[in-house]
C-alpha cells in the first residue's frame, strides 16, 4: 500500500482515535497531520511493519502527551460549560435517560480531572482496545503501571456512578 | 466481564469519536507539510541547527556576566554608532554584540525594531531578564529556540502592537522609544512544528497571511524587556510558518508564566484548591498529576508584561475542585518557588518533535518521548 492509499484508507479511524484522545477536532487534525508527515518521511519502514496503525497511534499518543503538559484556561472554561450543559440535559430528561446521561457526564468529569497519561491509558484500553502490554509498549511504561493507573481511574469513576446526577462544577 | 464503569467509558469514547469529521483535502495538506518539512530540513542542515547545546551556551554566557542576585556592571564602551546594519538572521545579530552589549546600530524587521548601543546601567539585572524571557509563553505555550543572544541596547519599536486579550483588563500599551532594554533574539529551528496546540487555527487567530514563505534562517523573534523596574516588554516576530499557514510579521506585548501559590480546603467532602490571579494576568496552565489518593497541583498565570494596574476587578479567587476521594485532607505539595516559570528551552533531535526536554521552575526537569 502506498502512502496516499494508506492516508485515504485510515485517516478516518486515526482521526477518530485522535479526537477521543484530545476531545478536540482541531487538535485531532493537527496531531494526525503531524503523524502522517512523520510517517511519510519513513514510509518504507512504516509500510513494511506488520501494523502501520500501531506506529501512527504511537506518534499521535506521544505528541498528545507532550502538548498536554500545558493546558489553557479556555479549555477549563469549556469544561465547566460542558458540565453545566450536561446538568441541564439531566434536568430535562426522564429518570432512566437521566441516569445514563449523568453517568456519562460523571465519566467526562472524571476524565477531565485525570492526568493526561491516565486518560490516555483509558482511551487505549477502552477505545483502541489494546491489551495492557500493548499500552505499556506504546507509553514506554510497565504493564503494572498501566493496570494500576487504570484501576485507580476506574475506582474514581465507579464511585460516582448511579448516585445523584453530578452537581459540582470545577470552579466557583 | 465488563463492568458498568467500563461500559460508560466505552460509550463516552464512542460519542467523542462519532463527532470527528475527516477534513477534505487531508492528503493534500499532508503533502504540503511534507514539502515544507523537506525545505526546512535542507535549510536546517545547512545552518547546523542543533538546538539545546547552542541555547544553553547562550544562557550560560549570560549568567557568567551576571551571577544571580547581582546587578550588571559593564564598563563604558567605546560606542560605534556608524551606519545601521540591516539584520536578517540571528548570527548577524550575534556578530554585533560584545560584553553583553550591542556595539553597532542595527535594524531588524525592515525597521520594525531599531537598536543602538547604550551606555546606561540597567535596574533589571540580566539574570532576571533572561529568566523572564525563558518563562515567556507564546500562543500555545511551547516553543523551541535556538541561538539565543542576550544583550543590552537602546531600543525603539515602531511596529504596532497587536491588542492584548480582554482578559487582562485595560492595558497601558508599553512604548519603546530609545529605551534601555534587555534584548533577546532567537530563532525557531523547526518552524513547521511551531504549531500551537490550539483549537483556533493560527490563520484565523492572527488574521493576516503572508503572501510568501519566509526563508527558514530569516525566521526569528526579538523580545525587548525594559531594563527599568516597569516590567514592560514586547516581542516582535518575523513572518513565520505555523502549522499549515504562513504568518505575517507581528509585534505583541510579551507575557510570561508565573506559578501561583494555592490554598487547599476541604468542605462537604470535596477538596478544592484556590488561587488569586494577580492583576494584568490571566489564569494559565493547571496541572493535576497523581492518583485519586495523592495529587500534585501546579497552577500558573500568564502575566502580561505591562505596567500595572490593568483595571481588572480583583474578583473572587479561582477555585479548582481536586480529584480524589471526598474528605481527603490536602497535602501541602506546592511548587518550589512562585516565580517566573514555564518551558525554558526545548530540544529537537530529529525535527519530528518526538523528543523534547523542558524545564519547569528551573528544578523540575521532564524528558518526554
Amino acid at each position: 500500500m502506498d502512502f496516499e492509499e494508506y492516508v485515504a484508507a485510515r485517516s478516518g479511524a486515526l482521526l477518530r482515535f485522535a479526537r477521543v484522545l484530545t476531545e478536540d477536532q482541531a487538535a485531532a487534525e493537527d496531531l494526525l497531520q503531524a503523524a502522517f508527515v512523520d510517517a511519510y518521511t519513513r514510509w518504507s519502514k512504516v509500510a513494511a511493519a506488520e501494523r502501520p496503525d500501531a506506529y501512527l497511534r504511537r506518534v499521535i499518543v506521544n505528541r498528545h502527551l507532550s502538548w498536554r503538559r500545558r493546558r489553557s484556561s479556555s479549555e477549563l472554561v469549556a469544561s465547566a460549560e460542558h458540565i453545566s450543559d450536561a446538568s441541564s440535559r439531566v434536568r430535562d430528561s426522564g429518570p432512566d435517560i437521566a441516569v445514563g446521561v449523568a453517568d456519562r457526564d460523571h465519566a467526562r468529569h472524571v476524565l477531565a480531572t485525570l492526568a493526561p497519561r491516565a486518560r490516555t491509558i483509558l482511551v487505549l484500553r477502552y477505545y483502541a482496545d489494546l491489551a495492557d502490554a500493548e499500552i505499556a509498549d506504546v507509553l514506554g511504561i510497565s504493564s503494572a503501571t498501566v493496570r494500576g493507573t487504570a484501576s485507580r481511574a476506574l475506582s474514581t469513576l465507579r464511585a460516582g456512578l448511579g448516585a445523584e446526577p453530578f452537581q459540582g462544577v470545577p470552579h466557583d | 466481564m465488563t463492568d458498568r464503569a467500563e461500559q460508560v467509558l466505552r460509550q463516552v469514547f464512542a460519542e467523542e469519536a462519532s463527532a470527528a469529521v475527516v477534513p477534505s483535502g487531508l492528503v493534500e495538506e499532508v503533502r504540503r507539510r511534507v514539502r515544507r518539512r523537506r525545505r526546512m530540513q535542507g535549510a536546517a542542515a545547512a545552518l547546523g541547527v542543533v538546538v539545546a547545546a547552542g541555547a544553553f551556551a547562550g544562557i550560560v554566557h549570560a549568567q557568567k556576566a551576571a551571577p544571580p542576585g547581582s546587578s550588571v556592571t559593564v564598563p563604558p564602551l567605546l560606542l560605534q554608532p556608524g551606519p545601521a546594519v540591516a539584520v536578517a538572521t540571528v548570527p548577524q545579530v550575534r556578530a554585533l554584540v560584545g560584553g553583553a552589549r550591542l556595539e553597532r546600530r542595527a535594524v531588524l524587521g525592515g525597521g520594525a525594531v531599531q537598536l543602538a548601543p547604550a551606555a546606561g546601567q540597567p535596574v533589571l539585572d540580566e539574570v532576571r531578564a533572561v529568566r523572564l524571557w525563558a518563562a515567556s509563553s507564546p500562543a500555545g505555550g511551547q516553543q523551541t529556540v535556538a541561538e539565543p543572544v542576550v544583550f543590552l541596547a537602546d531600543v525603539t519599536v515602531s511596529a504596532p502592537l497587536r491588542p492584548a486579550g480582554e482578559q487582562f483588563g485595560s492595558v497601558h500599551q508599553p512604548r519603546f522609544e530609545h529605551r534601555l532594554a534587555w534584548v533577546v533574539v532567537w530563532s525557531h529551528p523547526a518552524p513547521i512544528y511551531f504549531c500551537p496546540y490550539s483549537t483556533v487555527h493560527p490563520t484565523v487567530r492572527n488574521g493576516v497571511v503572508a503572501s510568501s514563505t519566509p526563508a527558514p534562517d530569516a525566521i526569528y523573534a526579538v523580545q525587548m524587556i525594559a531594563a527599568d523596574a516597569s516590567g514592560e516588554s514586547v516581542v516582535y516576530s518575523t513572518a513565520s510558518i505555523a502549522c499549515a499557514s504562513t504568518l505575517a510579521a507581528h509585534a505583541d506585548i510579551a507575557t510570561y508564566d508565573l506559578s501561583l501559590p494555592w490554598h487547599a480546603t476541604t468542605a462537604s467532602g470535596v477538596t478544592r484548591a484556590s488561587v488569586v490571579v494577580p492583576d494584568c494576568a490571566d489564569l494559565g496552565a493547571i496541572s493535576t498529576v497523581g492518583t485519586p489518593a495523592s495529587v500534585q497541583v501546579q497552577i500558573s498565570a500568564q502575566v502580561l508584561m505591562v505596567r500595572p494596574p490593568c483595571g481588572r476587578p480583583s474578583g473572587d479567587p479561582f477555585t479548582l475542585t481536586l480529584p480524589g476521594p471526598g474528605g481527603a485532607q490536602p497535602t501541602a505539595t506546592r511548587p518550589p518557588e512562585h516565580a517566573p516559570t514555564g518551558l525554558l528551552l526545548g530540544r529537537v533531535t530529529n525535527l519530528t518533535g518526538s523528543v523534547s526536554l523542558s524545564y519547569f521552575d528551573g528544578a523540575d526537569h521532564v524528558l518526554m518521548d
